[in-house]
C-alpha cells in the first residue's frame, strides 16, 4: 500500500566545470541539494579590526603612524545558476536556511558551513519561464594573528 | 495528584483513521494539566461542634476520596462545575474525620461560610489545597545525539485557580538541537537524530516542603518532534501530520516528503538523498522504497533500525543517462515485519544517561539561568527615585 505522495525526481547527468555542491535544511526540517557550475566570482571581505597610532619620537627612525591590531577577512563565492522558475522556488529556499553546508570531499565525506549574504533578492518576473539565479556564500574566515 | 490531560497529538487532515504524534520544536509544544487533590463524594449535613465556653459552633461537612494530608486550618480552593458554569470558592478547614478504612475523610467547615454549598456537589467537584510555593515540574526527555533519551531540561509552571497549567516544552526541544549535516550516505535509509525523534515527559508536584514522585517514563506514551516549523494556513497547525506516512489507503492526501522542492534533482554521484518522517504509525510494518523508472517499479526494503526518527532516503544511484526523471514512493506492507520487530523497547530503550554537568549544551543552559536569576533580582531590588 503507497504511504506516501509520488514525488519525481529529475537525474541531472550534467557534468559542469567549477562544481559548487551544497545542502541546507529547509524549513520543515528536510535537507536540500543543488549542484552550482560553470562558473562563480571569488571574492574577498576584509575590514579592519582596531587601528591605534604610535607615538612618534623620533622622526628620522620612525616607521609612520599607522599600527593594525587586527583585520578581518571573509572569502566570497558569487554563485550563478540559469534555472527553471520550479527549481527557483525551491533553490531560494537556501537564502533563509539555518544551515548551509558546501561538500569539500566526497571522500572522506567532508562538509564546511557557509552562509549565504542578507538582503533583498529579485528573484524572477512572473512570466519567465526560466532565469538566472545569483547570491553570494561567505566562507570560513581567515584566521590572521591579532593584539 | 495531576495529570495530563491533553498532548500535542492531531488528527491528520484527511485521514480519518489516524493521528499524528510528531510536531514542530520551532512553534508551540504544548501539555495541559490538571491539578486536583481530591474529589468531592458528597455534602453532609450540620454537625453542631462543642466549643470550650460552653457554646456550639455549627459546622457542615463533606466527604472527600483519599485519606490525604489536609490539616485544620489548611485554605481549600472548591472548584466545580463544567466550565460553562465554574464556581470557586475558598474555605478554611475547621475539622477533620479520617476514615481509615474507607480510603475517604471528611472535612468540616463553619456553615456559616458555605456559599452555595449545593452547587458544590451539583458538579463533579473538586478540592485543592492552596500550598505554599506550589508548581508542577516538568522533566522533558529527547532523543539528541543518539536513539536514547536524554534529558533535555527542566520546565516549571504554575497552576491557575482551577488548577490547570499549559506547560509549553518548545524551548527546551530546541534548544539542544545543531542543525548540521549528519548523514554518512552509505545505507539506503539512516536516522539523523538533530531532524528529528522521539521525545516524552515526566511530571510531578512540587511545593513548600514537598516534592512529589514523578510520573512514569513509558516507551509507549513517546511522541515525537521534527526540527522543522509549519507554515501559515498549513494543515494540522504546528503538527507535521500531513508529512506523517499512514497505513490508510483511503487517505486523501498521502504523506509527503521533507522537501520544499516541486521535483527535486538528483545530480549524478554526488551524495543525494530526500528526508522523510519513518513514523511510529508504520512501526512493526515492512517499509519499502519503490523507484519507477519508465514504468518500471523496483522495491527495495528499508532498515527498520530509523523507526520513529527522521530519516534520509537515498536513491539506488547509477543511472543510465537515458533516465531523466524517477517516480519515488514509499510503499507499507500490511503485514507485520519480521525483521527486528518494533515492541516499543528495544532500541527505542527508555531513559538514557542523565544529564553530564560539564557537558556545553548543559553550561550553555546555566548561563541562560544566570541571566535570568540577574534580571529577578533586579526587580528584588529596592526603588530608588531619580531625582529632577
Amino acid at each position: 500500500m503507497r504511504a506516501t505522495e509520488i514525488k519525481t525526481i529529475k537525474v541531472s547527468h550534467e557534468c559542469y566545470d567549477n562544481p559548487i555542491y551544497l545542502s541546507w535544511l529547509n524549513v520543515y526540517g528536510g535537507r536540500e541539494y543543488w549542484l552550482f557550475g560553470k562558473v562563480q566570482d571569488k571574492g574577498i571581505n576584509t575590514s579592519v579590526n582596531d587601528t591605534f597610532e604610535p607615538i612618534v619620537t623620533n622622526n628620522t627612525s620612525s616607521r609612520g603612524y599607522f599600527e593594525e591590531s587586527s583585520r578581518n577577512a571573509t572569502p566570497t563565492l558569487t554563485l550563478y545558476a540559469n534555472l527553471d522558475i520550479e527549481d527557483i522556488e525551491g533553490v531560494k529556499t537556501i537564502l533563509y536556511s539555518a544551515n548551509v553546508e558546501m561538500l569539500i570531499s566526497e571522500s572522506p565525506l567532508t562538509w564546511q558551513n557557509v552562509r549565504p549574504q542578507v538582503g533583498s533578492f529579485k528573484l524572477y518576473a512572473t512570466n519567465q519561464t526560466s532565469a538566472t539565479m545569483s547570491f553570494t556564500i561567505e566562507l570560513p574566515k581567515v584566521n590572521i594573528q591579532g593584539q | 495528584m495531576i495529570s495530563v490531560i491533553s498532548k500535542p497529538i492531531t488528527k491528520i487532515t484527511g485521514d480519518t483513521s489516524n493521528t499524528s504524534k510528531w510536531v514542530g520544536i520551532h512553534q508551540p509544544v504544548e501539555f495541559e494539566v490538571k491539578r486536583k487533590d481530591y474529589n468531592i463524594l458528597s455534602k453532609g449535613g450540620v454537625y453542631n461542634q462543642p466549643q470550650n465556653d460552653g457554646t456550639t459552633l455549627a459546622l457542615t461537612w463533606f466527604r472527600i476520596t483519599d485519606i490525604g494530608e489536609i490539616k485544620v486550618g489548611d485554605v481549600i480552593n472548591f472548584l466545580c462545575g463544567p466550565d460553562e458554569k465554574k464556581r470557586s470558592f475558598t474555605l478554611t478547614v475547621a475539622k477533620i474525620n479520617l476514615v481509615s478504612t474507607g480510603n475517604y475523610s471528611f472535612i468540616f467547615f463553619d456553615l456559616n461560610n458555605v456559599i452555595d454549598a449545593d452547587k458544590i456537589t451539583a458538579y463533579k467537584a473538586y478540592v485543592n489545597v492552596q500550598r505554599k510555593g506550589y508548581y508542577i515540574e516538568t522533566f522533558v526527555y529527547q532523543s539528541i545525539k543518539n536513539a536514547n533519551l536524554d534529558l533535555a531540561g527542566v520546565v516549571r509552571s504554575k497552576v491557575d485557580v482551577w488548577g490547570n497549567a499549559k506547560i509549553n516544552i518548545q524551548k527546551v526541544l530546541s534548544s539542544n538541537i545543531i542543525n548540521e549535516n549528519k548523514s554518512s550516505y552509505t545505507k539506503i535509509n539512516e536516522p539523523v537524530y538533530n531532524q528529528g525523534g522521539i521525545y516524552n515527559i515526566k511530571i510531578r508536584e512540587v511545593y513548600d516542603g514537598f516534592v512529589g514522585a514523578f510520573t512514569t517514563l513509558l516507551n509507549t506514551d513517546n511522541l515525537y518532534f521534527v526540527n522543522g516549523s509549519k507554515q501559515l494556513q498549513d494543515p494540522n497547525n504546528y503538527n507535521f501530520g500531513e508529512f506523517v506516512p499512514t497505513l490508510n489507503d483511503s487517505r486523501v492526501s498521502k504523506a509527503k516528503f521533507l522537501s520544499v522542492f516541486d521535483k527535486p534533482t538528483y545530480f549524478n554521484n554526488y551524495p543525494f538523498d530526500i528526508s522523510f518522517i519513518y513514523s511510529d504509525n508504520l512501526l512493526n510494518k515492512q517499509v519499502a522504497r519503490v523507484e519507477t523508472i519508465n514504468g518500471a517499479p523496483t522495491n527495495t526494503n528499508l532498515l527498520t533500525n530509523g523507526r520513529g526518527f527522521v530519516n534520509r532516503l537515498k536513491l539506488a544511484g547509477s543511472y543510465a543517462s537515458s533516465v531523466k526523471t524517477i517516480d519515488l514512493h514509499l510503499d507499507a506492507s500490511t503485514s507485520a515485519t519480521t525483521q527486528n520487530p518494533a515492541t516499543g523497547t528495544g532500541t527505542l530503550a527508555g531513559v538514557g544517561t542523565i544529564f553530564n554537568p560539564f557537558s556545553p549544551t548543559i553550561r550553555h543552559k546555566l548561563s541562560d539561568l544566570n541571566a535570568w536569576l540577574e534580571a529577578y533580582n533586579d526587580t528584588l531590588r529596592p526603588v530608588t527615585h531619580e531625582r529632577y
